[in-house]
């Protein structure tokens, strides 16, 4: 991520000149005796735990301050403080939140002492960029390391994020092992190849061995136990124990401190579940939330299509979903293919931001899209990547529209679908960027 | 109908599945599919039988060095079969983990050997730098590109006695230094290209079909598969210089 916002973004301009000013300068700000430091970190579900949380907490009556989802380097974070802050960097807030980038953590934890560090989960995402997971999981480490008071916030269901390597006090959440009881329909589509996946890790980070799943609730998300030395996920503090889910909503139990606690989101999929467990294992733990303000923070947060960002487009509604990863594609997908006239826009670019390696694509279960019979607008740099995926998804590729530049495929795309039905863009980060500098949306990120 | 049938066996899945090397799959389906072969997969995990005389083609991806540890320690149990089916000129294609498990051994960054099945005698030993981007190869045999997204830090040699799949063109391929990428022996292709291969590199999908069905002896189907976006991709991928 961290390039996009080096590109002209006004999101995180102050922050890269303040940077370049005084490198150290996070210390200058003043904060509050009782204000507390949150900072979320991981993979996936940055951004919409954090969206969640400070609904939460404002819900419940507390000053908040957070930075825009995505502006998670150094730059966007001094950004969000200065915003926050007075002439003289003071911040008045009850909490500070603030979603970090994976490499990014451990700069700012040199800086600042936060009281909490919560670690969503490792999924595969920019490879290229770090090298292997390993090397993301020792960024994490190292931004833990630098303060031994912080209490860590872990999802007990990603092996990884569950054994980071810390004495810090660790609170866990998770599922119930008979938590999706009834919740899916068909998760299966026909091709044994993606029964198999997509699992990213298989391994027991102890001793190496495989680990045996007693059940998986979001590709190598479950609870686990290693085949060679008996590790198992820890005793969760925060679980789900049941979830169902409709069209539109999850509604949700989560049990903790012995009580089963009954809440609903206007979210759907196994992933935004994970984001307002965490959020709310979050809030529960910083402060003394009821929860009748955590299920109001739920329903103030909520947007009608999970976490899709409504933008017009000469007078006419359209959706973006941002894609960066496999899983995350997938989910979107399976997301998306539910809702009645959805048409798809898609825009792969391969800059630095997107990753520059494709091979993501083949990872990410287009297939989903095999009984789409309408056209598919494909653009972007690597639009030929795309609609070769496509066709390899066994969609007809008389339906697959390839056009690399941008404007023209969402000009086309909007003027060319019928009024009952709706646009749904997925772009990469440079792609969405590419979209808002030449005004085809307003900034959304 | 004719009964075209090959049966594929596709290496742990689970386990060696980084790069969206499972496009090559897909992509062998899709062809065999288009020319009316019936291509069966079956994975093959950990600690799985491997019914040798069954299979015409087998596919392995890379992984990551954890992964990799538990996928040399098994294919152990699985060597003697494997060779046999290597010296048989049974198809086999791997990419990256996959490939430098064919080798002698994999010598890890901290030191570790990991075992491969020494079915060619090439080595792998974990470089200092990351070798990552896009690469540009031209195919030995035929003379045709390949193109490709490398991301590894193995160097592997190969003896003398052995060709390579390619010349590096734009790239670093199999140590950055020969200019050369992957092998190529017997049936066996081994390469650091994910991207994944096959499907931009369609001219080695259909080599690989036409040579499991030779071998067979039976004839590759003499039916056109529109390559449009295809050769699009790849003629896009070939001006990639990062
Ligand atoms: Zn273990």
């Amino acid at each position: 991520m961290i390039s996009v916002f080096h590109l002209g973004q006004a999101s995180n301009f102050p922050g890269k000149i303040a940077l370049f000013i005084k490198k150290d300068l996070i210390q200058d700000f003043k904060l509050n005796e009782k204000s507390k430091i949150i900072l979320i970190t991981g993979t996936n579900g940055k951004s919409t735990t954090t969206g969640i949380l400070a609904n939460i907490l404002k819900a419940s009556g507390k000053k908040v301050i957070y930075n825009k989802s995505g502006a998670n380097l150094l730059s966007g974070i001094i950004t969000a403080l200065c915003s926050g802050s007075n002439i003289f960097g003071h911040l008045k807030y009850d909490y500070i939140i603030l979603e970090v980038d994976e490499a990014t953590l451990p700069l700012l934890t040199s800086q600042i002492k936060p009281d909490l560090i919560a670690v969503t989960n490792f999924f595969r995402d920019q490879l290229d960029r770090f090298g292997e997971l390993d090397t993301t999981v020792n960024l994490i480490k190292k931004g833990i390391s630098n303060n031994k008071n912080t209490t860590l916030v872990l999802n007990a269901d990603d092996v990884r994020a569950a054994f980071i390597d810390s004495e810090n006090k660790k609170i866990f959440y998770g599922f119930s092992t008979n938590a999706a009881k009834g919740a899916f329909n068909n998760e299966s589509n026909g091709n044994n190849l993606w029964q198999e996946n997509p699992e990213e890790i298989t391994t027991c980070p102890k001793c190496g061995s495989s680990l045996i799943f007693s059940n998986k609730f979001l590709a190598h998300l479950g609870d686990y136990k290693c085949s060679g030395c008996g590790l198992k996920r820890p005793e969760v503090n925060f679980l789900v124990s049941l979830f169902k889910t409709d069209s539109l909503s999850t509604y949700f139990d989560i049990t903790f401190d012995g009580h089963k606690n009954n809440f609903f989101i206007s979210l759907i999929g196994v992933f935004n579940l994970y984001n307002a467990l965490c959020a709310i294992t979050i809030a529960k733990t910083v402060s003394n939330t009821t929860n009748v303000q955590v299920q109001k923070g739920l329903q103030s947060y909520s947007t009608i299509f999970g976490r899709g960002e409504k933008i017009d487009l000469k007078n006419r509604p359209a959706w973006i979903y941002l894609i960066k990863n496999p899983t995350g594609t997938t989910e979107v997908l399976k997301t998306l293919t539910q809702i009645p006239n959805a048409r798809f826009l898609i825009a792969i670019n391969d800059d630095f931001a997107d990753g520059r390696d494709v091979s993501w694509l083949w990872d990410a279960q287009f297939d989903i899209l095999s009984s789409h019979k309408k056209e598919i607008y494909i653009s972007g740099k690597r639009a030929l990547d795309m609609a070769l995926r496509l066709k390899y998804a066994d969609i007809n590729s008389s339906q697959i529209k390839v056009n690399e530049n941008i404007t023209s495929t969402i000009t086309n795309a909007s003027k060319s679908i019928s009024q009952d039905e709706t646009l749904f863009i997925l772009p990469t980060y440079t792609a969405l960027l590419e979209m808002q500098r030449k005004g085809l949306c307003k900034s959304i990120i | 109908m004719n009964n075209l049938t090959l049966e594929l066996a596709y290496l742990y899945p689970k386990l060696l599945n980084i790069y969206g090397d499972r496009g090559n799959v897909l992509t062998l389906l899709f062809r065999c599919k288009a020319r009316g072969i019936n291509l069966n997969v079956s994975t093959i995990g950990l600690g799985d039988r491997l019914d040798h005389a069954k299979f015409d083609i087998y596919f392995i991806g890379g992984g990551q060095d954890q992964q990799q540890i538990l996928v040399s320690n098994d294919l152990q149990t699985k060597k003697e079969g494997l060779v046999s089916a290597i010296e048989n000129k049974t198809i086999f294609l791997t990419v990256c983990g996959g490939y430098q498990l064919l080798g002698k051994y994999y010598k890890t960054h901290d030191g570790t050997e990991l075992k491969g099945i020494e079915a060619l005698d090439l080595f792998t030993v974990a470089g200092s730098k990351r070798m990552i981007g896009n690469v540009l190869c031209k195919e030995l045999e035929s003379g045709k590109t390949l193109v490709g997204f490398e991301n590894h830090s193995g160097k592997t040699y190969l003896a003398k006695s052995l060709t390579p799949l390619a010349k590096v063109l734009r790239g670093n391929g199999n140590n950055s230094e020969d200019g050369f990428e992957g092998v190529r022996y017997k049936n066996v292709f081994g390469t650091y290209l994910h991207g994944s291969l096959l499907p931009k590199n369609s001219h080695l999908a259909d080599k690989i079909i036409r040579l499991a069905l030779e071998k067979k002896g039976l004839q590759m189907p003499d039916l056109k598969v529109d390559d449009t976006f295809e050769m699009l991709a790849h003629k896009k991928a070939e001006q990639l210089s990062y």
